[in-house]
C-alpha cells in the first residue's frame, strides 16, 4: 500500500505540473470537456466549456470551435448553448476515429452576458485506443455470473411460502411475499423490483405494495428492471437494462398514470449504468456509466497484465434537452490503485465500482465507490476531488471516533436533512461479513466522523451485493437489504425498534426498494377512508363512493381485494369507466362473526395488459374501519390438525385465529418473539426442541411456523401456543393452549446395520450377526416376521453369496427392528463368511420396501469371544445338557425364559422371578436350542444350549 | 343378509306414513327425560313449555345473540323434535337473519353465512346451491323458491342529498331502496319491482330517521305470490301491504301506510312494524304484527288473519293470537298457518329476556306448545320434515307384545344414502324403556346399511313409547344432521313365554326354498306370522287343532326370517328361518 500512495503523490504532482503548463486562458473556464490531456475519450464525446456565467448569444458563431483530429483532419461541428445558457457544447458532425488526438481551438471573441470577453484558448484530447462495448457486455455478464454464485452460496435452508397475497388474481409468475414483522409501519407505499435468480418460475416486475405486501400497481417487464422510484414532479422511473445488451440500457420515465414520458441515455457516447438516477425540478438529471479501457497494468504495478480490461467510472448530467452539461470521469481524479480487495494482476479491474450519488446541500456530488470503499465528495463545477470518506478507503481524510468497523463494499449514499449521512454497508470484508445501516455525522472543518446511528438485523443479514438505505419522513430506515433471501427489507425506528419486515420468497431479491407516499391519479375515489363507527344493526351498511376515471382511455376495475369477511363489495365487477368518466361503487359493513376494531384494507384493481402481453395492475385504496362490540374469545385452529398423520415433511404449521391478536396487556405481538413463546418438539410434549422460525402476518390473524429443516419422515411432532399467552384488542385471553401432535408421511425405507459389517475382520467364532434397523419391519406382504421368514430372507454362507449355506437360527425382537442370526455351530476360524437380507423381502409399517440387497462379507479370527449380548446377565448350566437346565441369572425381577428350536420356533416357556431357576426341557427332542431371556427391563439375552 | 334377531316376541307394525311422532308422557315414575350431553359448547338451550297437544311436526329455527339480545350466543340453524330435542343443526357464521325454512319446491334454505347469500339445501343436508339477486345486495329477509319460480330480494342502495327533502338531512346520504326479483327456472329474471320507481322515501313511517346517514326508508321484508299476475309485498318502514302486478310492475293497491286505500273492520289497533304477509286462502291472509308503535299502547306482538275485499278497499280483522301475557318482539317474528288449522307463532326477539320464542295456538286461541331458547329468532316453522342423509325403513317400529318380565332385542337397519362414509356418533332416547346396544361411534359405508341394536325389558306391563334420534354428528360438532324413529312396544301380564328348543317347535327344511313345515309340541289353535329382518309381515294366518301345518314361502326374497307362534292358551314360540 505504501508503495501505491507514493506512487499516487508523483503522478498528482505531474499532472499539477502539467495543469499548470496549459494557457492561463483555460483559468477562464471552470469547466471543460473532456479534460485538457485526457484520454479514453469517446469518439462520440462533444466539447464542452462553461464559464460559469450566462453565456451571450450572440457571441456565439459557429466558428468558435475549430477541431483538428490526427487522423480524421478537421472535425465539422454545431455549436450551441445549454438551456441554461452556461454551457458551450460542440457537437461534432462525426464521430472521431479511434486513438486519434484531437486538438482544440476556441478562438477568441465569447462574452458573457454580463459583457466580459472570454480570450481564445487550446487544448487536445485522446480518443480512446479501441471500441470497448464488447467489453461492457462482458463485464456486465461477469458480474451477473459473480451475483448468482454469490447467491447461491448464501442460501438459507429454508424459506416461507408466501402467504399475504393468496386470493388476489395476482399473475402465476409474480413471486409470492410475506411481511413477517408488522408494528404500525409507516403509512405509505413500497417501490420494488423483485428479481428472480436463475431459473426461479417468476417473472421481472416493477411493482408498488402496501404495508400489507398486497400490490397496488404492477407492470411486468421483458428485461431486468432496477431502481423503481419517484422522481421529481410526481414522475417514476426505473432503469430498463439487459447485462448481454448494454447498448439498450436506459432509464424510463413514466408519468403518474405510468405512461412512459422520457427515455435518459448517457451522452457522449456512454452506456447508462442501472445503478442510480436523480433528476431535479427543471429536468436536469444524473447518470452514470460504466466503461472498460484497455490499460496496461504492469506500469501500474509490477507485473500487471499488460492488456487488462479496466473498469472506469463516469458521471454525468444532463439538462431537460439530454445535452450533457457535465462529465467527471474516474480516469481523470482516481488512481487505479485506489481499489481495496482488488487483484491488480487480474485480466479484469473493476477499481471504482461506484453504484450511487446524491447531490449535496451545496449543490456538489457524493457519491459511492464501491471498490474503493468510499464515499468522495466531488465539486460539481470542476469535477474536483472535495473530500474523500471511508474508514477503509486508501485516501480516506477523516478520523473516525467512534468506529473501528467502517463500512465494506457499500451501498446507496445519502445526505439527511440534518446533515448526516448514511450508506448501506454490505459489510462484505468485515472480519465476519454483514450487512448494516449506518449514519455518520461529518466534520468536514476538522475531518472527523462520528458514527451516530447503526442498524443490524436481528438474527444478522448479509446481503452480499446491492441494498438501500433511506430515511422516511418520520426519520424511521427503509432498508433493503440486497442480494439476500428470505428478509429483503425492513423498516426500523431511529430507537432501533422493528416495524416491518419483509421477505419475497426463494430465488427472488431485489436491488433496491423505497418506502414513498405515493400513489397514482390514473384513476381516483371520491374518499380514501372511511368510519362506519359503531355496528349493531341487522342489515349490511352501504358505503357508496365515486371513482373518477382521470386517464385518457376506458378503464375497468376488473377485482378488489381486501381482508375481512365483513366487508363485501356489491358493484358488480368489471366495472367499466369511460375515459373521463365517473362510476359510483358500493361495498358493504357487513359483520357476521367479526367483532372489535375492524381496520381493513379495500384495494380496487384495475388489471389490463401493458403492450397487449405483459401482466399490469393499477390500483387505488381505501382504507376502512367500523367497530363492533367485542364479546367473545378469540377461536384458533391449527394445521396440521392433532392427530394428522402423514404430513408431507415439508409442512408449514400454521395456526388461524378469527380476530386480531395481542398481548393480554394490548401491547402488539412481535414475530421476533415466537421464538420465545412456541413449543415445537419431536415426539410429545417432552421431546426435544426442534428450531424453526415464526412469524405473525400483517394482520396478527395468521401465524406460521417454520421448522428450520425439513421434518423427518415417519415422526410424530407436538406444536403449542400455551395457553394465556395471546388476546384480543377487547382483552380476552385465550387461556386453553392451542396444540397438535401430528405424524410426518413416511416415505423412506428402512435403514440396516449389519454386525459384523462389510470388510469386518477377525470376527468371533461364536459370533451373533445382527441386522438392526432404523425402523420396525415387517414383510412385504404386510404380515408380522416369522423364524421361517427369517430363514428365506436371510443367508448366511461360506466364502461368498455363492458359497455354501451355513445353518443358523434367527429371532426377531418385540420391537421388530432387530432381527438376530445364530449359526447353528461356531464359525470356522480364519474364514470368509457373506450374511445378506433378501432386497424386496422387508418393508416398514408405511410400506416403505427394502429395495436393495444388504449383506455383510466378512472374515472370522480364530477367538471365540464373549460377544453374546448380555452374556453376563445369566448362565446357563451344563451345556449340553440332558435336559434340567440352571439358569443363574445376577439381575433381579421377573424373567421370562423362552426355548426356541432349531427352526425357531418357540419350544418352550418358563416365567421366573428367582436368580436361580432351573427349568425342564427333557421332554424336547435332542438338538440345538436357543434359550432367550426376556428381563423384566426390556431387555433380552439369548445363549445357545444342545440337548443330548 | 347377513343379520342378527334374537326377539321374544314381535307384534306387527302400524304402517306409518308420517315420520312425525307424538309421544305421550312417560307411564312409569321410574322414567325420567334424558337430556343430550353431547351438544356442542355455546349451543342455545331449548325447552318445550305448555306442551299438552301440539302439531305432529318438527320445529325449523335459527335462533343467534345481537344487539345486547343474548349476545353471547353462537347463531345455529336448528330442526328440534316437538320436544326441543335438535335432529339437526349447524352453526352458522352469521350474528343475523338466518331465514332457515322448507320452500315449496321441498329444499330448504337459509340465508346468511360469510357470503350473505341463501344457501339451498337438499334433503341429506348437503349445500347444493346458493343464491344472490342479479346485480344486487342480497336481502335476507326473503327467498321464496316454487317449482318453477323463484323470489328474492335485492337491496338498491343509492346517494341521495337528504337535506334537500328534509331539514337536516344528510348530504351524501346512503339510502336503502328493495328490490324484488322474480326468475323463471333457469334463473333468469323475468320479472324485477323496485321502491326507487314506486316507493317516496319521504311516505315511510316517522319511526325512520331521515336524518341518518344509512336510511332504510322502505324494509320490505316479506313477498307472497297472490296470483300468477300479482304479488304481494311487506314494506316494514312503510307499515304497508302493497299488491304489485307482476306483468306490469304497476301498484294494484295499498293497504297500510300513508297511501291506505283500504277501510279496516273489526280492527281498532290495525298493525305497527309488521312482517310476514301470508296468502291462507282466497281473500284471507296473515301477518305477524310486532306492534312496536301501537296505538293506544301498550306494546304487544300477534298474529293476525284478516278478509280482504279487493273490490269494496275493505278489510276485516277475523282473529288476533296474542298470548297472555303478552309477549313483545319488537323486531322480526313470523306467524305460519299449519294444516290442522293451528298457527305457529315465531317472536321474534320476543324471547328475550326470558320469554317464549314460539307459540302454537289452535284455532280458537288455545296454547298447546311453547318453545323457549336462547337466542332470538327471524321465523319459526314447524313442517313434518326431517333429514334423510340416512333412514330406517319405517319410521315407527313396533317391538311387539311380550312379558313384562322378559327381553326383547331387535336390530333395526339404517340406510345411508349418502355417497360417501358416514359415521353415527350417538342417539338420543328421551326415556329409559329402551336401550341401545350398539357401540358408537357406528360407520356405515356409502350406500350401504348398519344395524341398530334395541333391547326392551320392560319392569312393568304397558304400552311404551320412545323417540329414537340418531346423529351424525361432525368431528367439530358444528353440524349434526340426525334422524328419529318411534320405537313402541306393549307389555302385557301373564304370557307365557316359551323358549324355542329343538323339543317343542321344529321347521323343517330350514334352510327352505318353496314350503316350510312346522311341527308343534302338542296339538293346538292359534296364529302364526312370518316376519322379515325388519319386523316387517310377510306372512300370516291361522291354525286350528293341528300339531302341523305347512306354508309356502316360494314368493319370499331370499333370507332371514322370524316365525311366531302365539296359541290360543297363550304360548308363545319363535324360531328363525333361512330362506334360499
Amino acid at each position: 500500500m505504501k508503495h501505491f500512495n507514493q506512487m499516487k503523490k508523483l503522478t498528482l504532482s505531474t499532472m499539477l505540473i502539467f495543469a499548470a503548463l496549459f494557457s492561463m486562458a483555460q483559468a477562464q473556464w471552470e469547466y471543460i470537456c473532456p479534460m485538457p490531456g485526457s484520454k479514453y475519450i469517446n469518439p462520440e464525446n462533444a466539447i464542452a466549456l462553461r464559464h460559469g456565467e450566462v453565456i451571450d448569444q450572440a457571441s456565439v458563431r459557429s466558428d468558435i470551435f475549430s477541431l483538428q483530429a490526427s487522423k480524421s483532419g478537421i472535425i465539422q461541428g454545431e455549436t450551441k448553448l445549454s438551456l441554461d445558457g452556461k454551457t458551450l457544447i460542440f457537437e461534432p458532425s462525426k464521430p472521431y476515429q479511434l486513438n486519434e488526438k484531437i486538438h482544440v481551438q476556441v478562438a477568441a471573441g465569447l462574452k458573457t452576458l454580463s459583457g466580459q470577453e472570454l480570450p481564445a484558448m487550446s487544448f487536445s484530447f485522446q480518443v480512446k485506443p479501441v471500441d470497448n462495448l464488447n467489453m461492457l457486455t462482458r463485464y456486465y455478464l461477469e458480474e451477473e455470473k459473480k451475483m448468482e454464485q454469490d447467491y447461491a452460496s448464501s442460501n438459507p435452508s429454508r424459506t416461507f411460502s408466501g402467504i399475504s397475497q393468496k386470493d388476489n388474481n395476482l399473475p402465476e409468475r409474480f413471486p409470492p411475499a410475506h411481511v413477517t414483522e408488522f408494528d404500525a409501519p409507516t403509512a405509505g407505499n413500497i417501490f420494488c423490483t423483485p428479481r428472480p435468480m436463475g431459473s426461479a418460475p417468476y417473472d421481472n416486475y416493477s411493482a408498488i405494495l402496501d404495508n400489507y405486501g398486497t400490490p397496488v400497481f404492477y407492470r411486468q417487464w421483458p428485461r431486468r428492471n432496477n431502481d423503481f422510484k419517484t422522481l421529481v414532479n410526481n414522475q417514476l422511473t426505473f432503469c430498463d437494462f439487459d447485462n448481454s445488451i448494454p447498448a439498450i440500457n436506459k432509464y424510463l420515465v413514466m408519468d403518474s398514470h405510468f405512461n412512459f414520458i422520457d427515455t435518459l441515455t448517457m451522452g457522449n457516447g456512454y452506456h447508462v449504468d442501472q445503478h442510480d438516477v436523480l433528476m431535479d425540478e427543471d429536468g436536469n438529471h444524473f447518470l452514470m456509466a460504466y466503461d472498460p479501457q484497455i490499460v496496461n497494468m504492469d506500469t501500474v504495478v509490477p507485473g500487471g497484465n499488460t492488456e487488462a480490461t479496466v473498469v472506469g467510472f463516469i458521471v454525468q448530467e444532463l439538462d431537460a434537452d439530454h445535452n450533457v452539461i457535465f462529465q467527471w470521469r474516474s480516469w481523470d481524479h482516481f488512481e487505479i490503485t485506489d481499489a481495496n480487495h482488488t487483484d491488480f494482476l487480474a485480466d479484469l479491474i473493476d477499481y471504482a465500482h461506484g453504484n450511487a450519488f446524491e447531490i449535496d446541500f451545496d449543490g456538489n456530488m457524493l457519491m459511492s465507490l464501491r471498490n474503493m470503499e468510499e464515499i468522495t465528495k466531488i465539486d460539481l463545477n470542476t469535477g474536483e476531488i472535495i473530500w474523500r470518506f471511508g474508514l477503509h478507503s486508501q485516501n480516506n481524510m477523516f478520523t473516525f471516533l467512534n468506529d473501528t468497523v467502517g463500512f465494506s463494499w457499500q451501498h446507496d449514499v445519502r445526505r439527511l436533512p440534518n446533515g448526516n449521512i448514511t450508506v448501506f454497508d454490505n459489510g462484505n470484508y468485515h472480519a465476519t461479513p454483514f450487512s448494516q445501516a449506518l449514519e455518520f455525522e461529518l466534520d468536514v472543518e476538522n475531518l472527523t466522523a462520528e458514527l451516530v446511528w447503526s442498524h443490524q438485523h436481528d438474527p444478522i443479514i448479509y446481503g452480499k451485493a446491492t441494498g438501500a438505505h433511506r430515511r422516511l419522513e418520520n426519520n424511521n430506515a427503509f432498508i433493503c437489504w440486497g442480494l439476500t433471501w428470505p428478509m429483503n427489507y425492513s423498516e426500523v425506528t431511529h430507537d432501533g425498534d422493528l416495524k416491518w419486515d419483509f421477505g419475497w420468497t426463494e430465488d427472488v431479491w431485489d436491488y433496491r426498494a423505497f418506502k414513498f407516499d405515493w400513489t397514482t391519479d390514473l384513476f381516483e375515489t371520491s374518499i380514501d377512508s372511511t368510519d362506519f363507527g359503531v355496528y349493531d344493526d341487522y342489515v349490511a351498511w352501504p358505503k357508496i363512493f365515486t371513482i373518477t376515471n382521470n386517464s385518457d382511455e376506458t378503464i375497468e376495475i376488473t377485482s378488489t381485494h381486501n381482508n375481512l369477511n365483513c366487508y363485501q363489495v356489491v358493484t358488480p365487477l368489471p366495472l367499466e369507466i369511460e375515459a373521463g368518466g365517473t362510476a359510483n361503487f358500493q361495498f358493504n359493513l357487513n359483520p357476521t362473526t367479526e367483532e372489535g376494531q375492524l381496520d381493513d384494507v379495500l384495494t380496487l384493481n384495475y388489471d389490463s395488459y401493458y403492450a397487449d402481453s405483459l401482466y399490469q395492475r393499477i390500483s387505488r385504496q381505501i382504507f376502512i374501519t367500523a367497530y363492533v362490540e367485542d364479546q367473545n374469545t378469540p377461536n384458533g385452529s391449527i394445521n396440521p390438525e392433532d392427530g394428522s398423520v402423514d404430513v408431507a415433511a415439508d409442512t408449514e404449521i400454521i395456526m388461524t385465529f378469527n380476530e386480531s391478536l395481542v398481548y393480554p396487556d394490548g401491547s402488539t405481538i412481535k414475530s421476533a418473539d415466537l421464538q420465545d413463546i412456541l413449543i415445537v418438539r419431536e415426539n410429545d410434549i417432552n421431546g426435544n426442541d426442534i428450531d424453526y422460525t415464526a412469524y405473525f402476518d400483517a394482520w396478527k390473524r395468521t401465524l406460521s411456523i417454520t421448522p428450520a429443516e425439513a421434518l423427518g419422515s415417519g415422526k410424530q411432532y407436538y406444536v403449542e401456543l400455551p395457553g394465556g399467552t395471546f388476546a384480543d384488542k377487547a382483552g380476552h385471553v385465550i387461556t386453553e393452549p392451542l396444540h397438535t401432535t401430528f405424524k410426518t408421511f413416511d416415505d423412506v425405507a428402512p435403514t440396516v446395520e449389519i454386525n459384523p459389517a462389510d470388510s469386518t475382520t477377525g470376527a468371533y467364532l461364536n459370533q451373533m450377526i445382527t441386522f438392526t434397523f432404523d425402523e420396525p419391519v415387517q414383510t412385504i406382504l404386510g404380515s408380522a416376521i416369522t423364524p421361517d421368514d427369517i430363514q428365506a430372507f436371510f443367508n448366511l454362507k461360506m466364502n461368498d453369496e455363492n458359497g455354501e449355506d451355513v445353518p443358523f437360527m434367527g429371532v426377531i425382537n418385540d420391537e421388530k427392528n432387530l432381527v438376530t442370526i445364530h449359526p447353528v455351530e461356531n464359525l470356522q476360524s480364519h474364514q470368509y463368511y457373506y450374511v445378506a437380507l433378501h432386497a424386496d423381502a422387508l418393508m416398514d409399517m408405511s410400506g416403505n420396501e427394502i429395495t436393495e440387497t444388504v449383506y455383510s462379507h466378512f472374515e472370522t479370527g480364530e477367538e471365540v469371544g464373549l460377544s453374546e449380548i448380555f452374556e453376563n446377565q445369566f448362565t446357563i448350566t451344563p451345556n449340553p445338557t440332558n435336559g434340567i437346565v440352571m439358569l443363574e441369572a445376577d439381575r433381579d425381577g421377573k424373567k421370562v425364559v423362552e426355548v426356541y428350536d432349531f427352526n425357531g420356533k418357540l419350544a418352550s416357556k418358563f416365567t421366573t422371578t428367582e436368580n436361580h431357576f432351573s427349568f425342564d426341557i427333557r421332554d424336547l427332542r435332542k438338538g440345538l436350542y436357543l434359550v432367550k431371556v426376556n428381563f423384566d427391563n426390556g431387555q433380552t439375552g439369548t445363549s445357545k444350549i444342545i440337548l443330548e | 343378509m347377513n343379520l342378527n334377531y334374537t326377539g321374544k316376541i314381535i307384534n306387527v307394525l302400524l304402517p306409518l306414513a308420517i315420520l312425525i311422532f307424538l309421544l305421550q308422557a312417560p307411564q312409569s315414575k321410574s322414567q325420567t327425560v334424558q337430556p343430550d350431553t353431547t351438544l356442542p359448547v355455546g349451543f342455545p338451550e331449548i325447552s318445550v313449555e305448555n306442551f299438552t297437544t301440539p302439531t305432529p311436526g318438527n320445529i325449523f329455527i335459527a335462533p343467534f345473540g345481537a344487539w345486547g339480545m343474548y349476545s353471547n350466543q353462537d347463531p345455529y340453524i336448528i330442526i328440534t323434535d316437538n320436544f326441543g330435542h335438535p335432529i339437526y343443526f349447524k352453526r352458522i357464521y352469521h350474528r343475523n337473519i338466518n331465514d332457515f325454512k322448507l320452500q315449496p319446491n321441498g329444499k330448504l334454505t337459509y340465508a346468511g353465512g360469510t357470503g350473505n347469500k341463501h344457501y339451498i339445501m337438499n334433503e341429506k343436508m348437503e349445500v347444493l346451491d346458493s343464491l344472490t339477486p342479479v346485480g344486487f345486495w342480497t336481502d335476507l329477509h326473503e327467498i321464496i323458491i316454487e317449482e318453477n319460480r323463484t323470489f328474492i330480494l335485492g337491496i338498491d342502495t343509492r346517494i341521495v342529498d337528504m337535506s334537500e327533502l328534509v331539514a337536516g338531512g344528510q348530504e351524501e346520504a346512503m339510502v336503502m331502496g328493495h328490490v324484488v326479483q322474480e326468475w323463471d327456472a333457469e334463473g333468469n329474471v323475468i320479472f324485477e319491482w323496485n321502491t326507487w320507481d314506486h316507493f317516496n322515501i319521504l311516505d315511510c313511517q316517522e319511526w325512520v330517521d331521515l336524518t341518518a346517514s344509512v336510511i332504510d326508508y322502505a324494509h320490505i321484508n316479506s313477498i307472497e305470490p297472490d296470483s300468477d299476475t300479482s304479488l304481494l309485498v311487506l314494506a316494514r318502514n312503510f307499515n304497508e301491504i302493497t299488491k304489485i302486478d307482476r306483468r306490469s310492475c304497476e301498484i294494484i293497491w295499498r293497504l297500510g301506510g300513508v297511501h291506505n286505500e283500504f277501510t279496516f273492520t273489526n280492527d281498532t289497533i290495525q298493525w305497527a312494524w309488521p312482517h310476514d304477509i301470508r296468502k291462507i286462502g282466497e281473500g284471507i291472509f296473515t301477518i305477524f304484527d310486532n306492534g312496536r308503535f301501537n296505538t293506544p299502547p301498550p306494546n304487544y306482538s300477534s298474529g293476525i288473519i284478516y278478509q280482504i275485499d279487493e273490490e269494496a278497499r275493505s278489510i276485516t280483522q277475523l282473529e288476533r293470537y296474542r298470548r297472555t301475557p303478552d309477549v313483545f318482539g319488537n323486531i322480526m317474528g313470523n306467524f305460519q298457518l299449519l294444516d290442522n288449522g293451528n298457527y305457529v307463532t315465531g317472536w321474534g326477539s320476543g324471547s328475550y329476556p326470558d320469554s317464549v320464542g314460539i307459540t302454537e295456538f289452535t284455532e280458537d286461541g288455545q296454547i298447546v306448545q311453547e318453545v323457549k331458547f336462547n337466542g332470538i329468532n327471524y321465523r319459526a316453522h314447524k313442517y313434518q320434515w326431517q333429514p334423510q342423509l340416512f333412514s330406517t325403513e319405517q319410521d315407527t317400529f313396533n317391538l311387539g307384545i311380550l312379558s313384562a318380565d322378559t327381553a326383547l332385542q331387535v336390530q333395526i337397519p339404517v340406510n345411508n344414502h349418502a355417497d360417501h362414509e358416514i359415521t353415527l356418533t350417538g342417539y338420543h332416547l328421551r326415556y329409559g324403556f329402551f336401550n341401545i346396544e350398539t357401540a358408537f361411534p357406528l360407520t356405515i359405508p356409502a350406500g350401504e346399511t348398519a344395524y341398530i341394536s334395541v333391547v326392551f325389558q320392560p319392569d312393568e306391563a304397558g304400552n311404551f313409547q320412545d323417540a329414537l334420534t340418531l346423529h351424525a354428528d361432525n368431528e367439530a360438532k358444528t353440524e349434526r344432521i340426525g334422524r328419529q324413529l318411534l320405537l313402541t312396544a306393549e307389555a302385557l301380564e301373564g304370557y307365557t313365554i316359551t323358549e324355542n328348543t329343538n323339543t317343542k317347535i321344529e321347521i323343517r327344511p330350514n334352510p327352505a326354498k318353496d314350503f316350510v313345515m312346522v311341527n308343534l309340541p302338542e296339538q293346538s289353535s292359534g296364529q302364526f306370522r312370518l316376519m322379515d329382518y325388519a319386523g316387517r309381515l310377510v306372512r300370516e294366518s291361522t291354525f286350528e287343532n293341528s300339531s302341523t301345518f305347512r306354508f309356502g314361502i316360494s314368493d319370499l326374497k331370499p333370507g332371514f326370517y322370524f316365525l311366531q307362534i302365539q296359541t290360543t292358551d297363550n304360548k308363545i314360540f319363535k324360531t328363525k328361518l333361512l330362506t334360499f
